[in-house]
């Protein structure tokens, strides 16, 4: 037998008590990992999202595991509450189980789900050291940016945030890190017939 | 910034073949043009052509116009992907990948992608390895089997003599490390934690901050290294540190008081960062590294909690960093934010609570709604602590109730619960009537029954009360919670004579508003209340003795006109000839106008009385029609009794003081003496009694012991000559047989009753106790588990969860109710197939609200008999 926590299967929620068939209710797996998940494992950050006004994900960083089905599903639910907001209210919103903590720059959503202790202020602090770090790696960062490039919106913010926590508070270090490892990859990658053997 | 990475003309193609040159160039043309371009100049071993670039489809995808397009080109896509994937095209596998990781996040499935990115983790390329462990972490998690197959990558890389290979590896642990990968990569971690680079160390750190979250009986291992963390002067170690001994600490009070002794460095830390001068490096705002500061001073709240020594040691620098702080910037905000929750979580000195309480009062006049948000919040945590420095910031938070902003409404009723006291309660009342008329469904249930349970404890008079009661009923229409109705009748059946008079003067102004303006079916419970209080009151209600009681409210209005007894029936009569009013709702009506005839005297009232309780005699609804032909025998052959049977009922006992409960989980509905209360009595048990019928084969309450017994002498038929258990077997204190019994019969499930039943005590905290008595089935590879939960106090929304290995098969029934009263229990049936035949674990959460705060209890019950399943 797997001894984790997450190796539960069954898990029933008042919510998915929809459906009764002969006397018995059928148990809604999603809901099961989602209360293991969302609720054990009390990480500091439990994902990350990041989406357009239009409601589009460009975006998504969890820290807690999900299956997929489960994850858009947060997603969507979310991006629908948070667009719901009109401006003048507040970065906070207590959803479900989580505290989302989001702020609009230009066009672009940025959301963290947080545990409910956490300092909500500090996140949209950290939320903010992030959008600088991409306004300073592409040079006033916009979401086509992002879009185009957002293997390298990763890259930035596995430099800031290691497993939920952040890891860095000196900008510098983090570009320079950044810097570092993609001069790794121009030099290993060939330049010449079709231009290279990276991502193009 | 234009894109020079593939807005640059560069190719071998001409320029009119440039596919870089139309970012909506089709795809099949790419494909022409590249095929043509290899066989130009390629040599013959290119087996495959080249894949489209990560820009250009992305270009592609977002040049479509319908979701339909996309989803072409996308499969196309795929397709392609996966063809390269099958001939191991190991040359643009990290391109492939790219392109695979942006067509996930579009929430297309990626998973044929994971075994790919395990290649490219063990490729020697860096760039391999980076989009490798960036699809590692985004298609793999630690819920899939195929995340173990990484391990042996990582353990390879973790001893890389590239920084950045290392760095890559940790950041992957960090975030999908399961307990095993942990147990197998602890001490490499623990290694690297030691390693004199920062770079690795910081990250090292993280690492076994996960790996102590997934394994806590892997801390041990870290704790020499974790120590040295805080000299370091690089402030990524430092934060890291700090994280992770902070999660230690949380972790075993062990560790905890082992880390005392870092109070003064910790103090030092951040006096450092306070007096420091500028350092361009660490500065947000003109604050200096105001991340390091919160988790420095959340790690001070940990160790000085409870611990006076501590706490001693850390109140100067808390009022330095309380007084010195900057707050013109959110930065300086937040310190100040996470310093008051420290101050009021040790043991400070009162100045310095003085002084916490004062920022939080500045915090509520910000105009920044986040910070008022973060005020109201803090507010609610330090209530418990210092209520009357709180009660001085009443007004502002009564305020906050009418913000636009739900986050920050929900924060100031919350508060305002926590502030209402014997004093303010007529002024705190008012103010949430008016929040309870305007504020969406989704408070309205929690709304209600918080101001319920505050006017029953702060009252201040009877009339007070009742009157309250009457404006939260019309107010909170129907999500007032059921057993609101039930307390409010026992509260005016055990008033004075004139107060029940009042009562039903005041609730037929109610009813008979609903009843015109057609809210009636909005206001059910009102309509309940008001019905069986003008059923027994009505003699009150129509009588010119009651002039005397004064109807004016608090603004000094009379709105009550005295009915003549017709009119009321006339009311009556259109409530329950309405569609929409719910059976329970007319039972209450019918039960009521039955007792009106014999408190009204003039005889056009009675004859509709009798014509409407007639017309129910053939009604569509079964419950209902039986009472209509009841009532209408007291009209014929019994009426000599019906005066008699529908006597006014006798003041309502008060419920039970709560700690009697104790010994008696559920005791037996006490019967009382008088004849007509005990018909009363019944005709409830069925108006309550008829809407479990609907929702759920297991409510058990209303089966009598009697038929236990019969249910128990089947089971000893059953279980044969297996003399001992049914000796051993408590079965006669518990229903559940028969539950089993119906199972079997309505879910065709073949098995037959247990043959031992054994409790287990699955939770007994702070008055909840939940046990799961545990019954065998014969054939072994399952068992039957009834929870019941008895409780000291009353809770409401009760849920019992649980949930079970994978292995195992969980079906559980629907609970027997959602409110736990010191009277009653509630029971639910989870019924348990094992075919591995396995001990069994269970892991259970039980949620519920008392006094309107919602709890949430945790535990894990493996005490189960070892020999379950043999």
């Amino acid at each position: 037998m797997v001894n984790t926590t997450l190796s539960f299967q069954h898990f029933l929620h008042n919510t998915s008590l929809t459906h009764h068939f002969s006397g018995t209710y059928v148990i809604d797996f999603y809901y099961f990992v989602y209360f293991l998940l969302i609720v054990t494992l009390e990480f500091q950050m439990q994902f990350m999202l990041l989406f357009s006004r239009q409601g589009k994900l460009r975006l998504q960083k969890w820290y807690v595991a999900h299956p997929d089905k489960l994850k858009k599903k947060i997603t969507r639910e979310l991006i629908t509450t948070v667009l719901a907001r009109k401006p003048k209210m507040c970065s906070f919103l207590e959803w479900k189980d989580v505290k989302v903590v989001y702020k609009r720059y230009a066009s672009l959503y940025f959301c963290c789900a947080m545990e409910q202790e956490d300092n909500e202020l500090l996140t949209l602090e950290l939320i903010h050291r992030y959008v600088e770090l991409l306004d300073k790696y592409f040079g006033s960062v916009c979401e086509l940016d992002i879009i185009f490039n957002f293997e390298k919106a990763y890259f930035i913010l596995d430099e800031l945030v290691l497993g939920g926590e952040l890891q860095e508070t000196s900008k510098k270090n983090v570009l320079k890190a950044i810097a570092a490892q993609d001069l790794l990859q121009e030099e290993e990658t060939p330049q010449g017939f079709f231009e290279d053997h990276g991502l193009g | 910034m234009a894109y020079p990475m593939y807005e640059v003309d560069w190719s071998v193609l001409p320029p009119e073949q440039n596919r870089r040159f139309n970012p909506a160039f089709n795809i099949a043309t790419i494909k022409q043009v590249v095929n043509e371009a290899i066989e130009r100049v390629a040599p013959v071993s290119v087996r495959m052509p080249t894949p489209t670039r990560l820009r250009d489809l992305i270009r592609q995808i977002r040049a479509v116009r319908t979701a339909a397009e996309e989803r072409s080109v996308v499969n196309k896509e795929c397709a392609y992907i996966r063809s390269t994937f099958r001939e191991e095209d190991s040359v643009w596998r990290c391109r492939n990948i790219a392109k695979l990781l942006y067509i996930h996040m579009l929430g297309y499935p990626a998973h044929f992608g994971q075994l790919e990115c395990l290649k490219l983790i063990a490729s020697p390329r860096f760039t391999d390895k980076r989009v490798g462990y960036l699809g590692a972490m985004l298609l793999l998690d630690e819920r899939q089997d195929v995340h173990l197959l990484i391990t042996n990558c990582l353990k390879n890389d973790l001893n890389s003599n590239t920084q950045f290979v290392v760095g890559l590896a940790l950041c992957t642990l960090g975030a999908i490390a399961s307990p095993e990968m942990a147990r197998d990569l602890a001490s490499e971690v623990e290694r690297l934690i030691k390693s004199p680079n920062a770079y690795i160390k910081k990250k090292a750190a993280l690492c076994a901050f996960r790996i102590i979250r997934r394994v806590p009986d892997l801390m041990e291992m870290f704790l020499p290294a974790t120590r040295s963390l805080l000299t370091e002067k690089n402030h990524g170690v430092l934060i890291t540190g700090v994280t992770l001994i902070t999660e230690m600490c949380e972790n075993s009070p062990d560790t905890l008081n082992h880390f005392k002794k870092i109070v003064p460095n910790l103090v030092r830390i951040l006096k450092n960062l306070i007096l420091a001068g500028y350092s361009p490096e660490h500065d947000v705002s003109g604050v200096s590294d105001p991340f390091l500061q919160v988790k420095i001073l959340r790690l001070l709240r940990i160790l000085g909690k409870n611990d006076a020594e501590a706490s001693e040691a850390m109140n100067d620098i808390l009022a330095q960093v309380a007084t010195n702080t900057e707050t013109s910037k959110n930065v300086g905000n937040t310190i100040l934010y996470e310093t008051v929750l420290s101050i009021m979580d040790i043991k400070s000195e009162s100045s310095l609570r003085v002084l916490a309480v004062n920022i939080l009062g500045r915090f509520l006049l910000n105009n920044d709604k986040n910070i008022r948000y973060v005020a109201l919040n803090t507010l609610l945590r330090t209530v418990h602590v210092d209520t009357s420095a709180v009660q001085r910031h009443r007004t502002t938070i009564l305020e906050c109730l009418k913000d636009p902003d739900v986050s920050i409404r929900r924060r100031a009723m919350e508060l305002s619960f926590a502030l209402i006291n014997g004093q303010n309660i007529r002024s705190m009342m008012k103010e949430l009537l008016t929040f309870l008329e305007r504020s969406d469904a989704e408070f309205k249930a929690h709304c209600s029954s918080a101001m319920v349970l505050a006017a029953e404890r702060h009252a201040p008079s009877n009339k007070w009360h009742l009157d309250t009661l009457f404006r939260v009923f019309l107010k909170a229409g129907n999500y007032l919670r059921d057993d609101t109705v039930s307390s409010t009748i026992q509260i005016i059946s055990s008033s004075a004579g004139e107060r029940q008079a009042y009562a039903a003067m005041r609730l037929w102004t109610a009813l008979e508003r609903s009843a015109i303006s057609g809210l009636a079916t909005e206001r059910q419970p009102l309509v309940q209340v008001a019905a069986w209080t003008i059923g027994e009151y009505g003699d009150l209600l129509v009588s010119e003795d009651s002039n005397a009681i004064s109807m004016a409210d608090e603004d000094g209005f009379d709105e009550f006109t005295r009915p003549s007894e017709e009119y009321v029936i006339d009311i009556y009569q259109k409530l329950l000839w309405s569609t929409q009013l719910s059976i329970t709702t007319k039972e209450y009506l019918l039960l009521s106008l039955a007792k009106l005839s014999t408190r009204f005297t003039t005889q056009p009232s009675q004859d509709k009385i009798r014509v409407i309780i007639d017309t129910f005699g053939s009604h569509i609804h079964i419950e209902l029609q039986q009472r209509g032909v009841e009532l209408s025998q007291l009209y014929r052959q019994y009426a000599h009794l019906r005066g008699a049977l529908l006597e006014r009922m006798p003041a309502m006992e008060p419920p039970a003081p709560r700690h009697e409960a104790d010994a008696e989980p559920a005791p037996p509905a006490t019967p009382s003496p008088e004849p007509d209360a005990q018909q009363q009595d019944a005709l409830l048990d069925l108006i309550v009694g008829s809407e479990p019928l609907t929702n759920g084969d297991t409510d058990h309450k209303p089966a009598p012991a009697l038929n236990n017994n019969n249910n128990n002498d089947i089971l000893d038929l059953l279980s044969g000559l297996d003399l001992s258990a049914s000796a051993v077997s408590p079965a006669s204190t518990t229903p559940a047989p028969a539950t089993l019994l119906l199972d079997g019969l309505f879910s065709s499930t073949p098995h037959v009753p247990s043959t031992e039943v054994s409790t287990v005590t699955a939770l007994d905290k702070g008055g909840l106790l939940v046990v799961l008595e545990v019954e065998k089935w014969p054939a072994s590879d399952g068992v039957t588990l009834t929870m019941r939960a008895t409780s000291h106090t009353t809770l409401t929304d009760f849920l019992f969860q649980a949930a079970v290995p994978r292995t195992f098969r969980l079906d559980m029934m629907s609970p027997s109710g959602t409110v736990l009263t010191p009277q009653s229990e509630i029971t639910q049936v989870l019924k348990i197939t094992n075919p591995t035949k396995t001990p069994l674990r269970l892991r259970i959460r039980v949620s519920y609200s008392t006094e309107g705060n919602p709890v949430l209890e945790q535990a894990e019950v493996n005490t189960f008999p070892p020999d379950l399943f043999n």
